[in-house]
């Protein structure tokens, strides 16, 4: 009788897979009013509570997944944020033991204020439960969830930080812990100069960075966990603090030439392996307004707009008409008491790359749930080779400007989607493009590839000692020869360089296959960016799967030779918007060193 | 009339672009409330804060990268790792320090609130045992996104 069970279910999985390469469109599940609506699971061109609706088709695809009953079951989640409902109506099913409160040192991690709403949101995202009747449901809603509030003022310490990104203490144990095989991080910082990424002069790097990778290799018996962290919202605007003016946001009336203000490789933890970096899009299938984007961008994900004239994200809120979401500012149709959420549970507004990185948590939760023996270089790798190029078109961006000797020249600063010469698809906004969670559990069911022995290099430092001609589209370069055999996963580069206008500098990466990645777009908000790049560190993706062996090739381009205007608008203060300057530099930068590190697979 | 309106047109509007470029225009300058007093923190040169005055540095003390704008706030901790046979608790109790946190031989012992961390970082790394002190600080800016 097992036997014949099996055969049998074998059978039906294998058609349901056969059906899964056809194309075939499988509807959600019922059981959850607003599931409907949550295009970010399956867009319909449902306006989700807002002016209008997106196009069918752009979304997580995980119809056929549920529909199978993989739903995330033995896989818990980490949020890593501000307060979290857990008592949700929609999230206390699938609460696991472990969270921690360190504002009072207890487990219950109940939002200190209204306005506490984040966490509760990305949860929802992640795990929010299915099929009980109530509003929506999360990429994952079997998985468990923990949460800690380390985001909250006060908590941000590094015996927190520790705590909550699963370095849990040995000697205070708080109570029985369900690890999590998925961190979510929905944070990040906005820079105005470039950052050194320096274990010498910053210990604190080291010690996050090998609490990750200690996490990411050896839990779970080698399987292994991922930390999934947000891009970041920087595109078109940033916050920025000034000595006159106070705070407030800089943003560019020719919107920066079209490139990002905020790239994914300012923030030091983003330029870090051991973080899975998500960047976000909208109902449109299109980059989302606000997504910060960049080399080490893995994937893609539902991050919306803003929930009033085009959809943002549905899930949970804390509770109450006068708390969460529902009292902001330009509300949607969902606030205030709908019909389908009359005790306001519920936001239509949740927006950023802040839900972009938990609809991949809940994917990864599933994708572990459908083959728990999967490692966490094995999930890595389907996410790579399953996830959809979305926005097929788009042409990058390029960057017009006045050399120094007065002639006008074009940068292409962003390229079109790419592929690599190992086959794989790559664009700075998406990184191998939006998840699909269908194909990936697809992949994860009959997962038979034996991806090598994983491999971290030194670094290699390149001594190069070349100026770096002010407003010219020729730029310098600089070559360094790899003599191994490695497939290479990611590769991470660190420059010294003098500058007194970081802001004007593109950084590429050549390969040996030729394949080329900008790791640093130019025109970046590093407005304060007079004192160059000491250790700035940068990841790429871009040559995922790709031979390391041979000669790559840095190249630094000043694509600047005139001032720019720009406008600050002291966001609180009510005072009119400020016109603002950044002077041109004239002087020549210095390419002094760099290095470069792989990660890879033998 | 047209005529003669053209060239007031033309008067008023060459008005307008010269206010329009008379408008001042500012570069952005860093927030950098020095008080001009250098300090080196785990290696690292910054200067305190304006705002602070206690040169020895106590929790809450905000100091500055002069060469970026990055501002880190001194949280007290002081992370320490410790030779692999040591235990943490029983160290911790010798030394009469404030044990927060122990995996495997990192221990994070807290300062009492204005005790002067440098001091503190000095006494504990004399003890024996001892392998490397870093002093814990709270990178600004972090924020949900």
């Amino acid at each position: 009788m097992n036997i014949k069970i099996t055969k049998l279910a074998f059978v039906v999985a294998a058609s349901l897979s056969a059906n899964a390469h056809a194309n075939i469109e499988y509807p959600l599940m019922p059981g959850d009013p607003l599931v409907d609506q949550q295009w970010h699971l399956k867009n319909t061109g449902q306006a989700a509570f807002s002016d209008r609706g997106g196009k069918p088709g752009e979304d997580m695809n995980v119809s056929l997944t549920h529909a199978m009953g993989i739903m995330g079951a033995g896989v818990t989640a980490a949020v890593i944020d501000g307060g979290v409902e857990i008592m949700h109506p929609d999230l206390r099913d699938n609460a696991r033991p472990g969270s921690w409160n360190f504002t009072n040192n207890s487990p219950d991690l109940a939002p200190g204020s209204p306005t506490d709403r984040h966490g509760t949101a990305v949860s929802g995202i992640i795990a929010a439960s299915a099929f009980n009747g109530i509003g929506g449901r999360g990429v994952a809603p079997r998985a468990g969830l923990v949460g800690f509030n380390y985001l909250v003022s006060g908590n941000q310490t590094m015996a927190n930080w520790l705590q909550s990104h699963g370095m849990y203490s040995d000697g205070f144990a708080k109570q029985s812990f369900d690890f999590p095989r998925v961190f979510n991080q929905s944070y990040g910082r906005t820079l105005s100069s470039p950052r050194s990424f320096d274990y010498e002069e910053s210990p604190w790097l080291k010690t996050y960075e090998d609490a990750q990778e200690e996490i990411t290799r050896t839990t779970h018996g080698g399987r292994g966990a991922i930390f999934v962290k947000s891009a970041g919202n920087g595109y078109e605007r940033q916050s920025f603090t000034d000595s006159k003016f106070g705070r407030g946001y800089l943003r560019f009336d020719n919107y920066n030439h079209g490139l990002p203000l905020q790239n994914v490789n300012l923030e030091r933890m983003d330029s870090s392996f051991w973080n899975l970096v998500v960047s976000a899009y909208n109902a449109d299938g299109e980059r989302s307004s606000y997504s910060t984007v960049g080399s080490s961008v893995f994937v893609s994900a539902p991050g919306g707009q803003y929930g009033t004239s085009s959809p943002a994200i549905i899930t949970t809120d804390v509770s109450g008409c006068d708390a969460g979401y529902n009292p902001l500012w330009l509300r949607n149709d969902l606030h205030g008491g709908h019909p389908l959420d009359p005790n306001c549970d519920y936001s239509a507004r949740s927006n950023g790359t802040s839900a972009a990185a938990p609809n991949v948590a809940g994917a990864i939760a599933v994708i572990m749930s459908a083959n728990p023996a999967l490692s966490w270089l094995d999930v890595r790798h389907i996410l790579a080779a399953t996830s959809r190029r979305i926005d097929a078109d788009h042409p990058g961006v390029a960057l017009s400007f006045k050399e120094a000797g007065g002639e006008q020249v074009s940068y292409q600063a962003i390229d079109a989607w790419q592929t690599n010469a190992a086959g794989y698809q790559f664009h700075n906004f998406y990184g191998f493009g939006a998840v699909d969670v269908d194909a990936a559990v697809n992949l994860a069911r009959f997962y038979d590839k034996n991806l090598g022995e994983f491999v971290k290099t030194d670094r290699e430092l390149v001594t190069a000692g070349v100026e770096i001609p002010d407003g010219r589209l020729s730029g310098v370069q600089s070559n360094y020869h790899y003599a191994q055999d490695l497939t290479v996963d990611a590769v991470q580069v660190r420059v010294n360089i003098d500058h007194t206008s970081t802001r004007d500098l593109a950084i590429e990466l050549i390969s040996p296959s030729g394949t080329r990645s900008v790791i640093m777009t130019p025109r970046t908000g590093t407005i304060l960016g007079n004192e160059g790049m000491q250790n700035t560190q940068m990841l790429t993706h871009h040559f995922y799967g790709e031979q390391a062996k041979g000669e790559w090739t840095l190249r630094v381009i000043d694509t600047a030779s005139e001032d720019e205007a720009y406008i600050f608008d002291p966001r609180a203060s009510g005072e009119p918007n400020i016109n603002m300057v950044h002077r041109n530099n004239t002087e020549n930068g210095v390419l002094k060193s760099w290095d470069i590190r792989f990660f890879g697979r033998k | 009339m047209k005529f003669k309106l053209i060239p007031l047109l033309a008067v008023v509007g060459s008005l307008y672009a010269a206010q329009a470029s008379a408008q001042p225009a500012y570069e952005a300058t860093a927030v950098s409330n020095s008080s001009g007093v250098s300090v080196n923190v785990n290696g690292k040169d910054y200067v305190l804060a304006a705002s602070k005055s206690d040169q020895d540095m106590v929790t809450g003390a905000a100091l500055i990268d002069v060469s970026t704008d990055e501002t880190v706030t001194l949280t007290g901790e002081l992370v320490v790792e410790l030779e692999s046979l040591i235990n943490a608790k029983e160290f911790a109790s010798a030394n009469r320090l404030n044990l927060i946190y122990v995996r495997g031989n990192r221990a994070i012992f807290q300062a009492a609130p204005n005790a002067a961390l440098l001091t503190f970082k000095s006494d504990v790394e004399k003890l024996s045992g001892v392998v490397n002190v870093q002093l814990g600080f709270q990178v600004e800016g972090l924020e949900a996104e």
